[in-house]
C-alpha cells in the first residue's frame, strides 16, 4: 500500500479499466517522452549551434527549427490530451478507439512532416507564414510544403475524432458542453463543489481547441490552393490572423488540458477535495472566450491590423493570463497549506507546473504590451516566453502525471530523485532566463548564425538545455521504466 | 466482418476513384480553373488557329494563314469597350512598343480579333486600332467575316464572352502566340507585355 | 364535426401520400432545372448555380436515399439496400463519395465546365443527386457520433475554404461569372460556413443530444459522482 494513500475518495470510475485502455495511455507516455526528448535534443543543437560549438549550416538550422517547433507543439498537444484522457475517463465515458485513432492519425502526419522535412528540406518553421511555404527558393518544393501542410492536416483531424469523443462523452453525462462547464452553476448562483474540476477544464479544451483546429484546417488548404494556384492571392494579413489563431489555441490548450493534472494530484496528496466554486467556474468560463481572442499579440507590429484588435490583444493578454492561473495557483496553495502532504517527485513537478505557468504570465504579459513589443518583437524574449510556460509549466505537469500514474506501488524514493528534480527546475530557469536576457539585449529570434557579441547567451542557453536534456532523460527513463506498472485507477 | 473487409474495399475502390476524376478534371491536380487549364493546352496540345476568314481594318479578306509575318499575337476584343479593354489597349501598345524593330521587319504582328462583328466593321476597327495615335506597323484589327464563325473563333482560343450587366461584355484576357505554322502555342497574361514578348523571342 | 375530420383525415393521407411521393417528386423537379430556359436561370449566376441549384439537386438526391432508406421490408428496393449495406459499414464508403462530389463541383472549372456544356452539367445533375444526396442519406445515419462530428467540421471547413478562395481571388476564376458575382458567392458562403456551425454547434453546446434526459440517464448510473 502506498503510503500516501490518499484520504479523499478516489474518483469512480466511469470507464472500464481493461488493457487496451492501459496499452494506451503506456503508448502515449512512451511516444510522448521519446519525442520531447528526440526535441529537446533538436534544441540543444540549435542552441550549441548558435553558440559556435557546433557548425550546422543554416539550411539544416530552419529544419530542425521547423521540426522542433513543429514536433514539441504535436507532442504537448498529444501529451496534454493524454492527461485530460487519463482524469477525464474517471467521469464520463471516453472510447479507447478515438483516443488511439489520435495517435494513429498523428503518426500518419509526423511520417508526413518528418518526410517534409528531412527528404523535401521544407524549413518554412512550424507557424508555415504565408507565403513562406510557397517560396523555397530552391531549398524546398512546392510537394514538400505540401506534404507538411497535409500531415498538420493529419493531426488535426486526430485531435477532432478525440475532441468528438470527449464532447459527446460530455454531453452524453452532463446533458451539453456548457453544463459540463458549469455554465449553469455560474448562472444558477448554486454551485455544486463536487463538480469535477477536471471535467470543466476538458469543456473548455474541447470547445476552444474544435474552433482552433477548425481555423487551422481552413488556413493549412488556403495555403494548399496557394501553393498550387497562384493566380489566387491570399490576403496575407487575415492568414496570419487564422494561423496565429489556430497555432497560439492549439499551444494555450495544451496547458489547460495538463493543469488537469495538478487539480486531481494535489488533492491525493493533502486529502482535500479539489472543490470548485463560483470563481473557479468563472474563470474557466472567461478563458474560453479569452484564449480565443488573445492571439492578436501576436500580430502587435502588423500596422496594417486594426487599432482595436491590436488593443485587444494586450487587454485580453492581460486579462487571459490572470484568472484561471490564479484560482489554479491559489487553490494549489490553500490545498497545499500545513496539509501534511508528503513531498515526492510527481508532486514536487506538478507544483513546479503550477510555477512555472503562473510565473509563465509575467514575461507574457510584458511582450503582449504594445510599448514593450515595439522592442521585444521577434526577439529571443518571445521563446523565452513560451519555454517558461512549456518547460516549466506545461511539461512538469504532465510528467508529474506520468509518473504518478506509474509509481503509485511499491516505489522506492531515491535520493537522486529529488536532485534531477531541482536540476530540472533550475536549469529550466535559467534556459529560459538566457532566452529572456538575450531578449532584453535585442538578440533576434530565429537567427541561424550569430555574431560574437550574442554566442556567449547561446552557449550558456546550449549548456542549460543540455542540463534539462540530462534531467528529463533520468525522468522519462525512470517513467518507462516503470510504465509496465502504471495505474490507470492512481 | 464480411461487411468490414467489404467496406474497407469499397471505401478504397471510392478513395481510388475520386482521385483518379479528380486528377483528371484538373489536370493532374494542376489546373482548377477553366483559364489554368487553356493555357496549359496550348502550351501542351499546339492546336491549328481557325482558317476562317476575317475582315480586317483594311476592308480585306484573309485567314490568318495569309498574313505574310512569321509570328503573330492575337488578343480578342470588342471596340465599344470602355473599361479593361482600355488598359488593354494601352499594353497592346506597349507591347508594340517592344517588338517595333521586329514589326517594322514585318516578322510579327499583333491581331486584335473582334468577337463582335456586327459592330465592329472596318471602320470601327481602323479607329480602335489609332486610339493612340496612328497605328504602328503590325497592328493590325479584324473581326469574323461571318458572324455566325464567332463562337469557332472564342472556342480554339478558349475564350468565354459574358454580359458585363453593364451593356458590355467580360472575358478571360490573355494575349495568344501564333507560330508560323499558324498554331496557338501558348497563352500569356494579357496585362504583361514584357512577358508575351519574352515568350515570343524565346521562340523564335 | 364528423365531417370535418373525415376531410382532415383526406388532408392528411394525401399529404402523406405526397410526401411518400416526395422522392420522385424532387428527382422529376431536379431534371426540370436541366431544361434550357431553367437550367439557363439557375446558373446564371455563380451564386444561384453554388447555393441555390446545387443544393436543390442535392436536396432531390437526398429525398430519393432516403426512400431508399426506409423502403419497406422485402422490398426490391430494401433487398438491394442491404447488399449494398455490406459494403457500407459506419456509411464509410458513402461519405467518401459525397465528399469527393461535394469537392469537385466546388471546383471554379467545373462551375464553368457545368455552365458551357450540357453534357457535363447533365452529369454534374447526376452526380450530385446520386453522388452526393443520395450517399448522405444512405450514409449519415450509419454514421458513429464521431464520425460524424468530424465530418461537420470538415464540410464547415470545406464551404468557409471555398468561399474564402473565392472572395479573396484578386481575378475571375470562373470565365462564365464576373468577379462582383464571385465574390458575393465566396461571401455567401463563408456564411453559409458559420450558419451551418451555429446550427451544429448549438444542440452540443447548449441542448443535449436529444431524446429524453441524458443526465438523468447517466445519473442512475454512476450516480456516486453526482
Amino acid at each position: 500500500m502506498s503510503a500516501y494513500a490518499a484520504s479523499v475518495k478516489p474518483a469512480p470510475f466511469v470507464t472500464p479499466d481493461t488493457p487496451r485502455a492501459k496499452f494506451a495511455f503506456q503508448l502515449y507516455a512512451a511516444v510522448g517522452i521519446s519525442v520531447f526528448l528526440l526535441m529537446m535534443v533538436a534544441g540543444v543543437i540549435m542552441r550549441a549551434g548558435q553558440g559556435a560549438w557546433l557548425g550546422i549550416p543554416p539550411n539544416y538550422f530552419y529544419e530542425v527549427l521547423t521540426l522542433h517547433g513543429a514536433g514539441m507543439v504535436g507532442t504537448a498537444g498529444l501529451a496534454g490530451a493524454a492527461v485530460m484522457w487519463y482524469f477525464l475517463r474517471r467521469y464520463v465515458e471516453l472510447s479507447n478507439g478515438a483516443f488511439l485513432a489520435m495517435m494513429g492519425l498523428s503518426l500518419v502526419g509526423v511520417v508526413l512532416i518528418l518526410l517534409s522535412i528531412g527528404l523535401g528540406g521544407f524549413a518554412g518553421a512550424w507557424t508555415f507564414l504565408y507565403p513562406l511555404p510557397g517560396h523555397g527558393m530552391g531549398l524546398w518544393g512546392t510537394g514538400a510544403a505540401a506534404t507538411f501542410m497535409i500531415g498538420y492536416l493529419a493531426i488535426g483531424v486526430g485531435f477532432l475524432v478525440f475532441y468528438a469523443d470527449c464532447a459527446l462523452a460530455i454531453i452524453r453525462r452532463y446533458g451539453s458542453l456548457a453544463r459540463g462547464l458549469g455554465l449553469d452553476q455560474l448562472i444558477s448562483g448554486k454551485v455544486d463543489p463536487a463538480h469535477p474540476a477536471a471535467v470543466v477544464a476538458s469543456t473548455m479544451a474541447v470547445i476552444v481547441n474544435v474552433l482552433g483546429i477548425l481555423g487551422g484546417a481552413i488556413v493549412l488548404v488556403m495555403t494548399l490552393v496557394a501553393l498550387y494556384e497562384p493566380g489566387i492571392a491570399m490576403d496575407p494579413l487575415l492568414m496570419k490572423n487564422l494561423i496565429y489563431f489556430f497555432g497560439h489555441v492549439f499551444i494555450n490548450v495544451t496547458i489547460y488540458m495538463a493543469v488537469i493534472g495538478v487539480y486531481e494530484i494535489i488533492p491525493r496528496y493533502t486529502g482535500r477535495p479539489w472543490k470548485v466554486n463560483r470563481a473557479f467556474l468563472g474563470s474557466w468560463a472567461a478563458v474560453v472566450l479569452l484564449v480565443l481572442s488573445v492571439y492578436p499579440h501576436h500580430l502587435l507590429m502588423d500596422y496594417a491590423m486594426p487599432r482595436w484588435a491590436a488593443a485587444m490583444g494586450q487587454i485580453v493578454s492581460y486579462l487571459s493570463g490572470i484568472p484561471v492561473i490564479l484560482v489554479t495557483a491559489w487553490g494549489a496553495l490553500v490545498n497545499l497549506h500545513r496539509s501534511g502532504a508528503k513531498w515526492d517527485t510527481p508532486l514536487r513537478l506538478v507544483v513546479l507546473g503550477v510555477f512555472g505557468w503562473a510565473a509563465g504570465v509575467i514575461p507574457a504579459i510584458v511582450d503582449a504590451t504594445i510599448r514593450v513589443n515595439l522592442v521585444m518583437h521577434n526577439t529571443l524574449w518571445v521563446p523565452g516566453h513560451f519555454h517558461f510556460y512549456l518547460l516549466l509549466g506545461m511539461l512538469p505537469m504532465v510528467l508529474g502525471t506520468l509518473l504518478y500514474a506509474c509509481t503509485r506501488e511499491g516505489r522506492a524514493s531515491a535520493p537522486l530523485d529529488k536532485l534531477v528534480f531541482w536540476g530540472y527546475a533550475i536549469a529550466g530557469v535559467l534556459f529560459c532566463g538566457v532566452f529572456l536576457d538575450s531578449g532584453v539585449h535585442g538578440i533576434a529570434r530565429r537567427f541561424a548564425t550569430y555574431d560574437a557579441p550574442w554566442i556567449g547567451y547561446a552557449q550558456a542557453g546550449a549548456v542549460a538545455g543540455t542540463v534539462v536534456l540530462v534531467c528529463v532523460l533520468f525522468l522519462g527513463g525512470r517513467i518507462l521504466a516503470r510504465l509496465p506498472r502504471a495505474s490507470l485507477a492512481a | 466482418m464480411v461487411g468490414m473487409a467489404r467496406t474497407l474495399g469499397a471505401s478504397l475502390v471510392a478513395l481510388a476513384a475520386g482521385l483518379a476524376v479528380t486528377w483528371a478534371a484538373t489536370d493532374g491536380f494542376t489546373a482548377f480553373t477553366l483559364e489554368t487549364a487553356r493555357r496549359a493546352a496550348a502550351l501542351a496540345h499546339p492546336a491549328p488557329v481557325p482558317a476562317l476568314p476575317l475582315r480586317f481594318a483594311d476592308g480585306q479578306l484573309r485567314r490568318l494563314a495569309d498574313l505574310p509575318e512569321q509570328w503573330l499575337l492575337v488578343d480578342f476584343v470588342y471596340t465599344r469597350c470602355t473599361s479593361l479593354c482600355l488598359a488593354q489597349g494601352s499594353a497592346d501598345a506597349r507591347t508594340m512598343e517592344l517588338l517595333a524593330s521586329e514589326a517594322a521587319q514585318g516578322r510579327v504582328a499583333l491581331v486584335s480579333i473582334s468577337f463582335d462583328p456586327d459592330h465592329d466593321d472596318p471602320a470601327a476597327l481602323r479607329a480602335f486600332i489609332a486610339r493612340d495615335g496612328a497605328a504602328p506597323p503590325g497592328r493590325l484589327a479584324a473581326a469574323p467575316a461571318a458572324t455566325q464563325d464567332v463562337a469557332r473563333w472564342l472556342d480554339a482560343f478558349g475564350v468565354v464572352v459574358i454580359d458585363d450587366g453593364a451593356g458590355g461584355y467580360a472575358h478571360n484576357e490573355a494575349i495568344g502566340i501564333v507560330d508560323p505554322d499558324r498554331r496557338l502555342v501558348a497563352l500569356i497574361d494579357a496585362g504583361d507585355p514584357e512577358a508575351a514578348v519574352a515568350a515570343l523571342r524565346v521562340r523564335w | 364535426m364528423m365531417v370535418h375530420l373525415d376531410r382532415l383525415r383526406a388532408v392528411v393521407r394525401a399529404a402523406a401520400s405526397l410526401t411518400r411521393r416526395l422522392p420522385l417528386v424532387s428527382l422529376l423537379l431536379a431534371v426540370l432545372l436541366l431544361l434550357p430556359p431553367l437550367r439557363a436561370f439557375g446558373e446564371a449566376t455563380m451564386v444561384r448555380q453554388m447555393l441555390v441549384q446545387m443544393p436543390l439537386i442535392v436536396l432531390a438526391g437526398w429525398c430519393a436515399g432516403r426512400a431508399w432508406v426506409r423502403a419497406p421490408e422485402g422490398s426490391r428496393a430494401a433487398r438491394l439496400r442491404s447488399f449494398a449495406d455490406s459494403f457500407n459499414r459506419a456509411g464509410a464508403t458513402g461519405i467518401v463519395i459525397a465528399s469527393f462530389t461535394m469537392i469537385l463541383w466546388m471546383l471554379p472549372r467545373s462551375l464553368d465546365a457545368a455552365r458551357l456544356s450540357f453534357g457535363i452539367d447533365a452529369l454534374k445533375f447526376a452526380s450530385l443527386a446520386f453522388g452526393l444526396g443520395l450517399p448522405v442519406a444512405w450514409s449519415w445515419v450509419r454514421c458513429p457520433p464521431i464520425a460524424r462530428a468530424v465530418i461537420h467540421v470538415e464540410v464547415i471547413a470545406t464551404l468557409a475554404r471555398f468561399g474564402w478562395g473565392f472572395a479573396a481571388a484578386d481575378e475571375r476564376l470562373c470565365a462564365s461569372y464576373l468577379q462582383g458575382d464571385q465574390e458575393r458567392a465566396g461571401m455567401l458562403l463563408v456564411a453559409a460556413a458559420l450558419a451551418w456551425a451555429v446550427v451544429v454547434a448549438w444542440r452540443p453546446l447548449f441542448g443535449g443530444l436529444g431524446g429524453g434526459k441524458p443526465a438523468a440517464k447517466a445519473d442512475r448510473r454512476d450516480g456516486a459522482i453526482a
